[in-house]
């Protein structure tokens, strides 16, 4: 059998010479680093021979792969030798145990002797078949060795290991778990008092130690549990170990040694740790959460509760209801879902009930929304079932009042829109009664119009509405039921029988006469402080006058004020004396609730009124303003322009003068046939052209100071027109002239009159330049449109202005003409306007426009009698 | 044949109406300035006066008023460019109010007036 040869070596280059000569003796060398050095791996086979070579440290202690000296003694095969190679200084010093597990120690470095003499030893030992090849090369007793087995049999347990002698309490043994959990070496604690080597520190870095434990088992001879969090060094971070004290007696039966067996659990101890904790914050979630939760075992007993189960069930605490079975809980048989958990717990069926009458009590009913589901266990076994109870009284009762209040809400639109319609106030308060009485309004059966007559200080009983008696009521009750009545129609329908005065109700309504000041009288109290009053006992309520409670015939009735404006209007009283239903607080609120609703649509549609009043005024006095606005406006930039005009037309007429004066000089003096005369002619035109502009132009600048005389407007009409006679026969302009005979009077200056005529005149000749000759017509016309007003038209047939032109046709410098101002029209109209009147223009496209001046009459006082021409 | 003094500050005017008044068998005299106008009226007996309304420094208002002082009987034409004087012009004294024009008719017939008058 060749013998392997393992060298773990740091530095085997040291001695490679060495080496090379071995494998000259025919061994197989192999080069390892003590840091490899795995002792499992290192194990070989039976047939497999090796002797490993391994370092020692100054200390006689073996470096190999960062375990302790203790790990040499793994257990290894009977074919694999150990041995040790030790600096040459310490080789003695090897500690004993160290040098029991080795088989040989020779020095460091290794010569050819030694590892020849050790390698043909081990060759020896196998061949000699040594039994126990194990066993140390030293001469050892039997008992060391069987202790030394008994040490590596503990020393391979992973838990830590002490063993404590019971009488002087000194550590007997310690295997390699434990040595290494508390950081010493063997020699270190072997024989020392158990309490001077703590097992770590706690968490208050103070050493831990067992004593407790082993008392307790030395005085028990029971096994002792003590569970620490310790750290092996101080202020780090702590571990957990199980520690149990076993007693070991000897053959007197008496402990003599104590074995602590020390496990770590840190893992165990944490999990456990975060386990209870995310139970406590399940169980907290549990029971803080806003809905009941119970949980039951397979049999339906409950296990959980928390306490909303306990506030929605009405008890004190969840105590009454743990231990109990789902089936026997009296209040879950009173909400009847007992039988519904049940099937969830024995079909598998999940629970979903809403709104469930949970409990009731004086004060209020609890509502609840119950869901249960089946609760699966790992076995696909229904184990119980979760069931939560939602309290949605709040909810219910809140969607209970929305509905209710839309209700409210529609009818109040309704009678919203009706009182939007009416200004009347009576009709108004018609209206309220209606709304009162009926089904789809508050519902009373009757109601009383007291109105409140300010003036003689009573509330005076006007009209009701409601049935006389059960026959009459079942009878319009029956009917209303028939079809869907808008509140219109019900209105209307009431509003004949209202005015009807042998319906009882209305005799009844016509005998209530209350003093505004009675203190001592409910309805007057009501108009008084402006507030809504039940009456349950009217019989002997001291407000309530035996002669009212006598006329109503009912001894219980609600009575409200309505106030519209801030001004009690009236009061009204509404009872149920036919159906001797009960008049609840609640009716009494809907009723002012009512009212007051009343009172708002009611003021509101005043108020809309009363801003539409305004709206309008402040419609006309905007219109004013913006009328006034653009008169200012044109005035300006007539003044303006007329300033400018004046000033330019003045220096520019001088010269002109002497242009035109010399121009016609000229022209005299030259001969007939002089061509030089026609020329003259040209210039002496032209300038007199200009000063016609010019005349224009100051005519407009002109301030106006018109004369105030009385003038017949017809003969002025008719003097422009004669004045242009000559020039419309040049023109063959056809001409219809109609104006009175006989004086048309008006207050004026016949001047600038003449010159409005004159310009319109000259005008419509100007237009009808563009048409053919044939269909030249000016039509000048004079009427009195009126006794206050005359009209004076002239009309041509020059095919009418353009659409755009026509609205810039009175603006100053507006013309459409190749030659003029453009200040004709503008002159015009503004002595138009000086006068008191208008002047406007109709436009037939492709015919003609039609100016028509209107001033007033000369009124007729004035005239002394009649103005003839009209 | 009539003594006519013509009043105005164009130059150009003066001449025209000289050349004009001349034609017609007047004796024109001219004046630049109201005050010249005025020291003219002073020293001759003119049969009419034409006089221009806006000049420089005095205005034929102005002379208008001095040349009554001297002469109660002074007949006037005024001649102006403005129009818009026109309807106060009664309130002057002076004959009559024509608005300058190239067309030296208007003027001549006033002048035929007055010397008819």
């Amino acid at each position: 059998m060749a013998l392997r040869v393992v060298f773990a070596a740091e530095h085997a280059a040291d001695f490679a010479n060495v080496l090379d000569e071995i494998r000259g003796h025919g061994y197989e060398v192999q080069l390892i680093h003590p840091f490899d050095y795995e002792p499992t791996a290192s194990r070989s086979s039976d047939q497999d021979a090796v002797v490993i070579f391994i370092p020692l440290d100054r200390g006689g202690v073996s470096r190999l792969g960062g375990y302790q000296s203790t790990d040499v003694s793994l257990p290894r095969s009977a074919a694999t030798f150990l041995i040790g190679m030790a600096p040459e200084t310490t080789s003695d010093g090897t500690q004993s145990h160290q040098r029991r597990a080795l088989d040989g120690v020779i020095p460091y470095p290794p010569s050819l002797e030694d590892l020849l003499r050790v390698l043909s030893g081990c060759e020896a030992r196998l061949v000699a078949g040594t039994p126990d090849s194990g066993s140390p090369p030293d001469n050892e007793t039997d008992h060391s060795r069987l202790k030394e087995f008994y040490e590596r049999i503990v020393d391979t347990i992973s838990d830590g290991i002490r063993v404590v002698d019971g009488r002087d309490r000194t550590i007997v043994l310690a295997n390699r778990a434990h040595l290494a959990w508390i950081g010493k070496q063997a020699h270190e604690v072997i024989g020392v008092r158990a309490r001077d080597v703590p097992w770590g520190f706690d968490a208050n870095d103070c050493p831990v130690q067992m004593t407790d434990i082993v008392d307790a088992a030395i005085e028990t001879a029971e096994p002792a549990r003590r569970l620490i969090a310790t750290c092996p060094h101080a202020g780090r971070e702590l571990r957990w170990i199980d520690v149990v004290a076993y007693p070991m007696s000897g053959l007197s039966g008496s402990v003599d040694h104590v074995v602590l067996v020390g496990r770590e659990v840190s893992e165990r101890v944490r999990m456990e740790t975060s386990l209870a904790a995310e139970r406590d914050r399940r169980d907290h979630v549990l029971r803080s959460a806003p809905v009941g939760i119970l949980t039951t075992d397979s049999t339906g007993t409950i296990e959980f509760a928390n306490p909303p189960i306990a506030q929605i069930m009405g008890l004190e605490g969840t105590e009454t209801v743990v231990g109990k079975n789902i089936l026997v809980l009296p209040q879950l048989q009173a909400m009847e879902v007992a039988a519904g958990l049940w099937e969830v717990l024995t079909e598998g069926k999940p629970l979903h009930l809403d709104r469930v009458s949970c409990r009731t009590t004086s004060r209020r009913e609890t509502i609840c929304n119950v869901r249960a589901e089946p609760i699966i266990s790992h076995a696909g076994e229904i184990s119980g079932i979760v069931a939560v109870f939602e309290d949605v009284t709040e909810t219910v009762l809140l969607q209970r009042r929305l509905s209710a209040t839309t209700a409210d809400l529609a009818m109040l639109s309704e009678i919203g829109e009706l009182f939007q319609d009416s200004r009347d106030t009576e009709v108004i308060l018609q209206t309220i009664l209606v709304g009162v009485t009926a089904g789809e309004g508050l519902g009373f059966n009757r109601a009383f119009l007291l109105v409140a007559d300010h003036e003689t200080g009573t509330l005076r009983g006007s009209y009701a509405i409601g049935p006389s008696d059960i026959a009459e009521a079942s009878r319009i009750w029956q009917e209303l039921g028939k079809k869907p009545h808008s509140f219109r129609d019900i209105l209307e329908g009431y509003r004949e029988a209202i005015s009807r005065d042998e319906v009882t109700v209305n005799k009844v309504a016509k005998n209530l006469v209350i003093s505004l000041e009675d203190a001592q009288n409910i309805a007057s109290k009501a108009a008084k402080e402006r507030r809504a009053f039940l009456v349950t006992d009217g019989m002997n309520h001291p407000l309530v006058p035996r002669q009212l409670a006598e006329q109503l015939g009912t001894d219980s009735f609600v009575v409200a004020p309505l106030i519209f404006d801030d001004r009690v209007e009236g009061v009204i009283i509404a009872d149920n004396a036919i159906t001797r239903k009960s008049i609840t607080e609640l009716d009494l609120r809907s009723l002012e609730l009512f009212a007051h609703q009343a009172r708002l649509a009611v003021e509101r549609s005043r108020l809309h009124a009363e801003l539409e009043r305004q709206l309008e005024e402040l419609r006309e006095a905007h219109e004013l303003l913006r009328a006034n606005h653009e008169e200012m406006l044109r005035t300006e930039k007539l003044a303006a322009m007329g300033q400018v005009a004046a000033q330019v037309a003045h220096e520019i007429r001088n010269p002109l003068v002497a242009i035109g004066g010399f121009a016609r000089s000229i022209r005299n003096s030259l001969r007939e046939d002089d061509q030089n005369r026609k020329f003259a002619e040209i210039i002496v035109e032209e300038t007199a052209r200009l000063e016609n502009i010019l005349r224009e132009v100051l005519d407009f600048a002109r301030p106006p100071h018109p004369r105030r005389d009385r003038v017949d407007v017809g003969s002025v009409l008719r003097r422009a027109t004669e004045m242009l006679e000559r020039e419309l026969q040049k023109r063959s302009i056809r001409i219809n002239v109609q104006i009175p005979r006989d004086p048309v009077m008006v207050l004026g200056d016949a001047g600038r009159l003449r010159q409005v005529f004159h310009n319109l005149i000259q005008n419509a000749m100007d237009a009808m330049e563009r048409v053919d000759t044939s269909s030249r017509l000016l039509s000048i016309s004079l009427s009195c449109e009126t006794d206050r007003q005359v009209a004076v038209t002239v009309e041509d047939t020059g095919g009418g202005f353009e659409a755009d032109a026509l609205e810039h046709v009175f603006e100053p410098f507006f013309t459409t003409k190749s030659h003029g101002t453009g200040l004709g029209l503008a002159i015009c109209q503004q002595i138009v306007l000086d006068h008191g009147g208008t002047l406007s223009i109709t436009n037939k496209p492709e015919r003609g426009a039609t100016f028509t001046v209107r001033v007033p009459l000369l009124e007729k006082e004035v005239v002394n009698g009649e103005n003839p021409g009209c | 044949m009539a003594k006519i003094l013509v009043v105005d500050d164009e130059n150009a005017l003066r001449v025209l109406y000289k050349h004009e008044l001349t034609q017609d068998g007047h004796d024109v005299d001219l004046a630049g300035t109201a005050d010249e106008a005025v020291a003219k009226v002073r020293e001759t007996a003119y049969d009419v006066v034409i006089l221009d309304i806006r000049m420089p420094g005095k205005d034929g208002l102005e002379a208008l008023t001095e040349m009554f002082a001297e002469r109660r009987n002074i007949k006037v034409i005024i001649n102006s460019a403005y129009s818009s004087y026109k309807e106060n012009f009664i309130s002057w004294a002076a004959e009559h109010y024509v608005v300058k024009s190239a067309d030296t008719t208007e003027l001549k017939e006033k002048i035929a007036q007055v010397l008819g008058g």
